[in-house]
């Protein structure tokens, strides 16, 4: 019996992205636990990332290709015959009707910088249809680009020197653990924290401000915070005037946004929206995060931009404690694998993600008829459920490479094992910290189980193309996709994550923005060409928002927002983050479940044109009445099935979805009384 | 892996136990599955649990979340109630169980306030928390106060761990208990409210108060919440059918 530690990293789509060390004994994991050489992660890891040691040998993990049979279910088989099948087949469809007939579609459930070598087969191919934007975060990301330039913020750790922390449509007590660590050392320090969330969250209870605006009032909210800071005088004059565009017609803007006013169309007080204004601006440094939440809806790239801009507007840019802090790509500076082959002369057809279920069963010239799927599970997490599956029925092959039998894996006509993250050494970026991180092999994958990167090389023999990309020293390989100069830089990421970007800790510390015009961008021109909105942001209401014409019939405003203890579908099928679960209910307000009869516990359904999913009942006095709410990710049969009701818009601004633009209505389910979550003393 | 040295470690007084900072912990459960990875549990078996308190907010009152495990007390109801003399309280404080002597009666689980040893219906032995004591011994500690992402969990005499809240106090002194912290008085278990009542048992678990304190204050009655919701309702808050 021999322990051996390895150093690798948690490879989720989460902000935290944790180094870990990972005990293995006798060919097993057996420990594992925060890596202390990871400044942001700080030695911890959180349960998620603990975990792992259940869900590697999960009696339920995939460990032989399957093939659906005529009954429904699957059969195994073994790899040469599932991809001499599946070679067999998409070449028909390559030859009869072109390679755009074939989806090609990744999601993120897992990152690695080796996914890039599927293009050493897709490529080749002719070029696959794919999805652009995606389901999460590009408005966001882009208005912030338009603002600022870049997306880029602070070293997490600076969160420390912050007098006012305020989070916008965040909540990291449940979903950057690290983070909240920091906010709440900066709070024992004396910080102030105030929360806008429609919800009351685990972070809102330590708030010492909460405003909980009507979904898709952020805009209005962000334009009359600046006007209450204009008015009274408290903005940076220098700043705006050294470093700001187009600050008059900003000017102009807020002014039509006065506390009252702001307060009709978001339903707050008045008096907040000037007290978080004060505090806000008179708090420096003052740190302002968004979360991902306030941009899903289709005017959500304005309305992001009309908040990044009060940091400007305060001079909270390029110091410690302050800024703007949404997505930190500092460690996306990696390389595409080295000798892939050039890619088709025409651009691929591509389309935006969210619309997955229309494009499945709608798109022409040629109609799409394969699709593979890996690093994602559409049929659960993707808006418009119903549409999704319509969509998979008509396809003559689905391939879904997986680790567990998901939701949309059910769906498929092939299911490809996939080997977890501690089974093939890839370099990972993150999205908070700015580190590029190794993760260290840790295991060989089980028996019957296969890389990405092993069938993607059996594909190319088969199909008779190159395999260059795929013939070269793995340790090479990864070395060739660090930056160019800092490929040495591999055997120092054997020891501790690195900083490759060369932005420095405080962003923007130098004053020089990455916009057209070397300036923060209160006037955009390119957000006018580009998008063809409003050069300065401004309000819209949402049209399936709270005054918007189908709230008659359905006048609940739905959100699905996330969690600790799951990524999106992930994780909710372990026995270990089941114990520790929260209970998928439907949050509502005890007035809105008064006025249709539902009492604690109640099943209800939530329904709209679109569909109808189920969850029990929880009145919820912290949530703001005209709201609803159930966790998203549906991991195992039993979860609400949300995305049956969520719509599959696109936003503003790139291409990305609109989960929380979503009006229901709730009613009573007529059976038998479910149990409240389990709850006692302690 | 990763040392850290308990600055108070049990076996220095007699005492052991756990400590909660009820301001930092967000009751994610990364103690509980470190617990369970650390002594290798099945999963019928569990040593620590989370238990939330007022998850649904009533009343508009925030959430407070309580990481449990067996409390090591200072006259422990498990030894008292053990026929059979496989649990007993070392000399530091930890309360240990020799499963070898266990016959499976199940009186500790009884006899304990807290619910905390936990059966094993397939070995037919109970089981509980030892502190990790095999951790201790070698200047780690515990597996879940190691694994707390926020800082929340520590030890009795050890609440530094919490992110120093109580840097100073000596508990030894006499002082934990009635300690003047910067976030507040520290709390014995017995002290909060609705706590189960641990009789004479003396849990060894210590709570920190969240920075401004527990905020029952701020809880009001159910019918003055419905009548200030109501009247908001009658200004177009409301969203009921209509």
């Amino acid at each position: 019996m021999s322990l051996r530690t390895v150093r690798t990293v948690c490879p989720r789509n989460c902000y935290c992205t944790c180094g870990m060390l990972v005990g293995v004994e006798d060919g097993r994991i057996v420990g594992i636990e925060g890596d202390p050489v990871n400044p942001a992660t700080g030695g911890k890891v959180c349960l998620k990332g603990l975990s792992y040691v259940e869900r590697v040998v999960h009696p339920d993990r995939l460990t032989t290709p399957l093939r659906r049979n005529a009954r429904g279910g699957f059969d195994p088989v073994p790899w040469d015959d599932a991809l001499a099948d599946i070679a067999r087949r998409l070449e028909t469809i390559r030859r009869e009707s072109g390679p755009s007939a074939v989806l090609y579609y990744e999601g993120s459930g897992s990152h690695g910088a080796l996914s890039g070598l599927a293009a050493a087969f897709w490529r080749p191919f002719g070029g696959p249809t794919r999805a652009h934007g995606d389901l999460c975060w590009p408005a966001g990301l882009e208005a912030t680009r338009l603002t600022y330039g870049d997306n880029r913020h602070n070293h997490p750790v600076l969160t420390r020197e912050s007098r006012f922390i305020l989070l916008w449509g965040h909540n990291p007590a449940e979903t950057n653990v690290h983070q909240w660590n920091l906010i709440l050392e900066a709070r024992e320090r004396g910080a102030k924290v105030a929360v806008v969330d429609p919800r009351s969250t685990d972070t809102t209870d330590a708030a010492d401000l909460h405003l909980r605006p009507r979904p898709g009032t952020d805009a209005a909210l962000a334009l009359g915070l600046g006007h209450v800071i204009l008015a009274e005088g408290l903005h940076d004059q220098r700043f705006v005037a050294a470093r700001g565009l187009g600050f008059e017609s900003y000017v102009e803007r807020v002014a039509a946004y006065p506390p009252e006013r702001v307060a009709q169309i978001t339903g707050l007080e008045a008096e907040e929206v000037r007290e978080l204004a004060r505090e806000y601006a008179t708090g420096r440094p003052a740190l302002l995060v968004a979360g991902f939440g306030l941009q899903r809806h289709h005017h959500a790239g304005q309305a992001m931009r009309a908040v990044a801009l009060l940091p400007a507007l305060t001079g909270n840019l390029g110091v410690a404690g302050g800024g703007w802090q949404y997505a930190n790509l500092a460690s996306h500076c990696l390389r595409p694998p080295p000798s892939l082959p050039p890619p088709p002369e025409v651009d691929p057809r591509s389309f935006p993600t969210s619309r997955l279920g229309w494009v499945l069963q709608h798109l022409g010239d040629p109609p799409l008829r394969a699709a593979w799927f890996e690093k994602a599970n559409p049929v659960s997490q993707h808006p418009r459920t119903a549409e999704v599956r319509r969509g998979f029925e008509g396809l003559e092959l689905v391939v879904v490479v997986d680790q567990f039998l998901t939701d949309t894996a059910r769906m498929a006509h092939y299911v490809l094992p996939a080997k977890t993250l501690f089974e093939e050494e890839d370099l990972v970026t993150a999205y908070w910290h700015p580190y590029v991180q190794l993760r260290q092999k840790v295991l060989d994958p089980p028996e019957g189980v296969r890389t990405e990167t092993e069938v993607w090389r059996e594909l190319c023999v088969r199909f008779g193309f190159g395999t260059d990309a795929f013939d070269v020293d793995p340790t090479k390989r990864l070395r060739a996709m660090l930056p160019e100069g800092r490929e040495g830089a591999l055997e120092e990421l054997r020891d501790r994550p690195l900083d490759l970007s060369g932005c420095g800790d405080v962003a923007w510390a130098d004053g020089r923005f990455l916009t057209p015009s070397g300036k923060v961008e209160f006037s955009s021109e390119e957000a006018a060409r580009l998008w063809g909105v409003e050069p300065v942001p401004d309000y819209q209401p949402l049209e399936e928002g709270h005054a918007g014409e189908a709230s008659r019939r359905f006048p609940l405003q739905l959100l699905t927002c996330k969690t600790r203890e799951r990524i999106h579908s992930q994780f909710g099928n372990l026995s270990w983050i089941r114990e520790v679960d929260r209970p998928r209910v439907l949050d509502i307000h005890p007035l809105d479940a008064a006025a249709r009869g539902l009492a604690d516990g109640d099943p209800a359904r939530i329904w709209n044109a679109r569909g109808a999913a189920e969850a029990p009942v929880r009145l919820n006095p912290g949530i703001r009445p005209g709201v609803v709410h159930v966790i998203e990710g549906r991991c195992v049969p039993e979860d609400p099935w949300m995305n049956l009701v969520t719509a599959d818009g696109v936003t503003d601004m790139g291409w990305g979805a609109t989960f929380y633009e979503c009006l229901v209505e709730v009613e009573a389910v007529s059976v038998e009384r479910a149990d409240p979550e389990p709850e006692g003393r302690p | 892996m990763k040392t850290g040295t308990p600055a108070w470690g049990p076996g220095r007084h007699g005492a052991a136990g756990f400590a909660l900072d009820l301001g930092r912990c967000v009751g994610c459960g990364a103690c509980v599955l470190a617990c369970r990875m650390e002594n290798r549990l099945p999963g019928r078996v569990s040593w620590r649990r989370i238990v939330p308190l007022n998850l649904a907010r009533y009343l508009g009152g925030p959430t407070y979340f309580f990481s449990l495990a067996c409390h090591h007390c200072q006259d422990p109801p498990c030894v008292r109630g053990c026929p059979s003399g496989a649990l007993r309280k070392r000399p530091d404080g930890v309360v240990t169980l020799e499963a070898d002597l266990c016959m499976g009666c199940r009186y500790c689980e009884m006899a304990c306030p807290f619910k905390a040893p936990a059966y094993d219906s397939d070995a037919g032995v109970m089981t509980k928390c030892h502190l990790c004591h095999h951790r201790l011994d070698s200047g780690l500690l515990p597996a879940c106060v190691e694994a707390c992402p926020v800082g929340a969990l520590g030890f009795e005499d050890d609440t530094a761990a919490g992110g120093d809240v109580a840097a100073g106090v000596d508990v030894a002194a006499g002082g934990a208990p009635d300690a003047e912290t910067r976030v507040g008085r520290v709390l014995r278990a017995e002290e909060v409210p609705g706590f189960v009542d641990p009789g004479e048992a003396k849990p060894g678990l210590v709570l920190v108060p969240p920075v401004g304190g527990i905020r029952g204050a701020k809880y009001v009655s159910l019918e003055s919440l419905l009548a200030a919701a109501a009247d908001a309702a009658s200004e177009g808050e409301g969203s009921g059918h209509g």
